[in-house]
């Protein structure tokens, strides 16, 4: 069976088997670093790739990514100083700003999610978006966006009006 | 000795401090990494985040001012332009010469976004000083208001407790001049200071960065190393050089440390300059884009303005020129048409300028006032000059009008049609119409030949009398404006009067020459001299011969 055929399932920390094309899912540096352990020791690949710090929501939506850039692959349009707003401008296909259209607290999972999985596309797409969202906000926009991932960060810091003072 | 041991206990009190403040900011850091984003993702975000975003995620948590380091903000500042960008530009002369305290990350991201002075906290800045590394208005800098007040009355004083930053040590002095080690000081590379005229200006004194901001556990100092003082002190040292003086005495930060600074400026330098590249061509792009698309908008308001006007005038009254392309810098506040006729101008002028605000009524408005003007000057038959009789200065007049302006067309160029042309035809003044439509249309009618009809045999060359008479009545018509018949005429017999008078020295001038050339004659012409040399007209009347003979040689070796 090629790569393209083959399926591989991966575990999410609360358990939820996702099944996933072994093309995509070795897209993820620590999943291909599984999977190339096992087939040094001729064990049953299918079995036990079992991911500690991705839930099974946030692990679904990395699979789809993974599985839509094999066929798709994610383009990104604008390198810094970005001169655009929103995030169609930015990146392409359109499909990637639709996956990207998601709740912020569930954008910063992926990040995590990306990030530990090293998968750099969608780590890319997830700042970019992130970035999008803070561009232009106020400090308590940006406060109330990080807050809502870690309520701690809703105080503001110590003489943070002194620097605004100093700025404006 | 007291002394000592209270600074070595202070020191080792500061240092305990900073160890634990450290420790805090890892414990704050990790539970930012752990609760919200990786390091590697924010360090992504602020990759790609504007000066201006990273200051106002700066003031979100304490916890993201850690990940702010030197290389983030100077290459977001470099990349993105603007005054920030001038702003580590004018640091990194600075930092190179490692001749000021180096900027905390913060700080650096106060002086990239700043706008106000940051000790009086009021006057408008843009950048930081060259020299200093401030960012401070040039009250505070100097204390020097006069000359600054003269020009911005909102400007705020420097307070009267307050020194301005900067002192001068008059250099001119023996005290400098004799002990060469001051001229080994003021040219050290870590010695910031500016020479002007006698005056060389350093940092006065040691001073620290928005003091009591309760943020920063500890005070940052900011500005040049080397304070007023120090020079003097520096220059008395025999045991150590300046560049010890200043590690020792000045605490000053080790070379290396502003390196980071430094390598990330040149690191960046190529790639800040494409992208400055890219943004001008950009918005010069966007500038011809707005031209462009202004001008079309201005021909579709002319062509729908056409439509609206009697054929007999359409064209003349909207002809218009494209204005040089320095009105085109700036299309929202300048017009980049004229229209040649005056009151058409002066109507159509807010619209060119804003071509979205000329709504149909108010073409119609103007189209017909157009009509209504234009009206009166064919319903009055103005353009047959009936007022004018056919006899004596009248009739030459007229006969001059009917060759020259008998025709709409023949004052295109002119801008000419003001309202009060119309208000004159209206109430059928129709001389004083003729007479507003241009002062210059008396010399193109060639009325000075009509001063020297009379007298023209007397003399060898016509040409002569031409131009005196031309120059005679152009001077009469400049500072005695014709406005009647009558005054037409009275303004004809005094220069009649004039150039008879004119005529006279000019023949004796001409008898002087000949005696001061005999057989050189090389046939050199008063002519030439009467044309452009502005004096020798005026010397011909004093009859200072010499001058004019001088000027003539002059004007002849230029001219001929």
């Amino acid at each position: 069976m090629s790569n393209e055929e083959q399926l591989v399932t991966i575990t999410s920390q609360d358990g939820v088997g996702v099944p996933c094309k072994k093309e995509a899912a070795l897209l993820a540096g620590v999943v291909k670093n599984m999977i190339e352990e096992e087939d040094e020791d001729e064990t049953n690949i299918t079995e036990d790739l079992k991911l500690l710090k991705v839930t099974g929501e946030t692990l679904k939506k990395v699979v789809e990514f993974l599985e839509h850039h094999v066929d798709e692959p994610m383009e990104t349009l604008s390198e810094t100083p970005l001169q655009m707003t929103k995030l169609g401008e930015c990146v392409g296909p359109e499909w990637y700003v639709k996956f990207a259209d998601i709740d912020r607290e569930e954008m910063f999972l992926l990040v995590k999610a990306a990030n530990y999985m090293d998968v750099p596309p969608l780590l890319d797409l997830m700042c970019l978006a992130i970035t999008m969202t803070i561009m232009d906000k106020s400090p308590e926009e940006v406060r109330g966006i990080f807050s809502k991932v870690n309520p701690s960060l809703a105080a503001p810091p110590q003489a943070a009006e002194a620097d605004v003072e100093a700025a404006a | 000795m007291n002394d000592s041991k209270t600074s070595s206990s202070a020191k080792r009190a500061k240092l305990s401090h900073d160890e634990s403040s450290a420790e805090n900011k890892q414990e704050v850091v990790k539970h930012f990494q752990k609760q919200v984003l990786c390091e590697d993702a924010l360090a992504q975000v602020l990759h790609y985040l504007h000066p201006r975003d990273l200051l106002r995620m700066s003031e979100t948590s304490k916890a993201l001012r850690e990940y702010f380091t030197t290389a983030i903000i100077v290459t977001s500042a470099m990349i993105h332009g603007g005054h920030g960008a001038t702003t580590i530009k004018e640091l990194y002369k600075l930092m190179k010469d490692c001749s000021i305290h180096i900027p905390s990350p913060m700080r650096l991201l106060r002086l990239i976004n700043g706008k106000r002075c940051e000790v009086c906290f009021h006057n408008k800045v843009n950048h930081v000083r060259p020299k200093t590394g401030v960012f401070a208005c040039w009250i505070c800098l100097t204390g020097e208001e006069s000359s600054v007040f003269a020009s911005n009355h909102t400007l705020h004083a420097l307070p009267q407790q307050q020194q301005p930053l900067t002192r001068s040590h008059r250099t001119n002095l023996a005290k400098y001049r004799k002990n060469k080690k001051y001229e080994a000081i003021f040219s050290h590379s870590r010695v910031a200071c500016n020479g002007y005229t006698k005056d060389t200006y350093v940092w006065n004194r040691k001073r620290a960065a928005l003091p009591n901001t309760g943020d920063d556990e500890t005070e940052e100092w900011i500005g040049p190393l080397v304070c007023y003082n120090d020079i003097d002190r520096m220059a008395n040292e025999s045991d150590r050089d300046i560049d010890t003086y200043i590690t020792e005495e000045l605490d000053a930060p080790q070379k290396e440390a502003y390196n980071e600074f430094v390598s990330v400026y040149e690191e960046t330098e190529a790639r800040a300059k494409r992208e400055a590249q890219l943004r001008q061509e950009e918005k010069k792009a966007k500038k011809q884009k707005t031209i462009d698309n202004k001008l079309a908008k201005i021909q579709k308001m002319v062509l729908d303005l056409q439509a609206l006007l009697d054929d007999r005038w359409s064209e003349f009254a909207t002809s218009h020129k494209i204005l040089p392309s320095w009105r085109m810098n700036r299309p929202g506040k300048y017009p980049i048409v004229d229209f040649h006729i005056g009151f058409v101008n002066d109507s159509l002028k807010p619209y060119v300028i804003s071509p979205s605000k000329l709504k149909k009524k108010i073409l119609k408005d103007i189209a017909n006032q157009i009509n209504e003007n234009f009206g009166y000057i064919f319903e009055s038959d103005f353009l047959s000059f009936h007022f004018l009789s056919d006899d004596g200065v009248e009739g030459l007049l007229k006969q001059k009008c009917m060759e020259h302006i008998s025709s709409l067309e023949s004052w295109r160029e002119q801008r000419i049609f003001s309202l009060e042309i119309f208000e004159l035809l209206k109430q059928e003044q129709y001389f004083q119409c003729l007479c507003m439509i241009e002062r210059s249309i008396w010399s193109k009618l060639g009325f000075s030949s009509l001063l020297y009809c009379d007298i023209e045999e007397k003399l060898q060359k016509r040409y002569h009398l031409d131009t005196l008479a031309t120059r005679v009545w152009d001077e009469e018509v400049e500072s005695n404006q014709i406005k009647t018949l009558e005054n037409l005429q009275t303004t004809v017999d005094i220069c009649k009067e004039k150039v008879r008078h004119l005529m006279k020295v000019l023949e004796e001038y001409l008898v002087w020459k000949q005696k001061k050339e005999g057989d050189r004659d090389d046939g050199r012409d008063i002519n030439v001299s009467l044309g452009h040399g502005t004096y020798s007209f005026a010397d011909l009347l004093n009859k200072d011969f010499d001058s004019v003979y001088t000027q003539e040689t002059h004007w002849t070796g230029l001219w001929g």
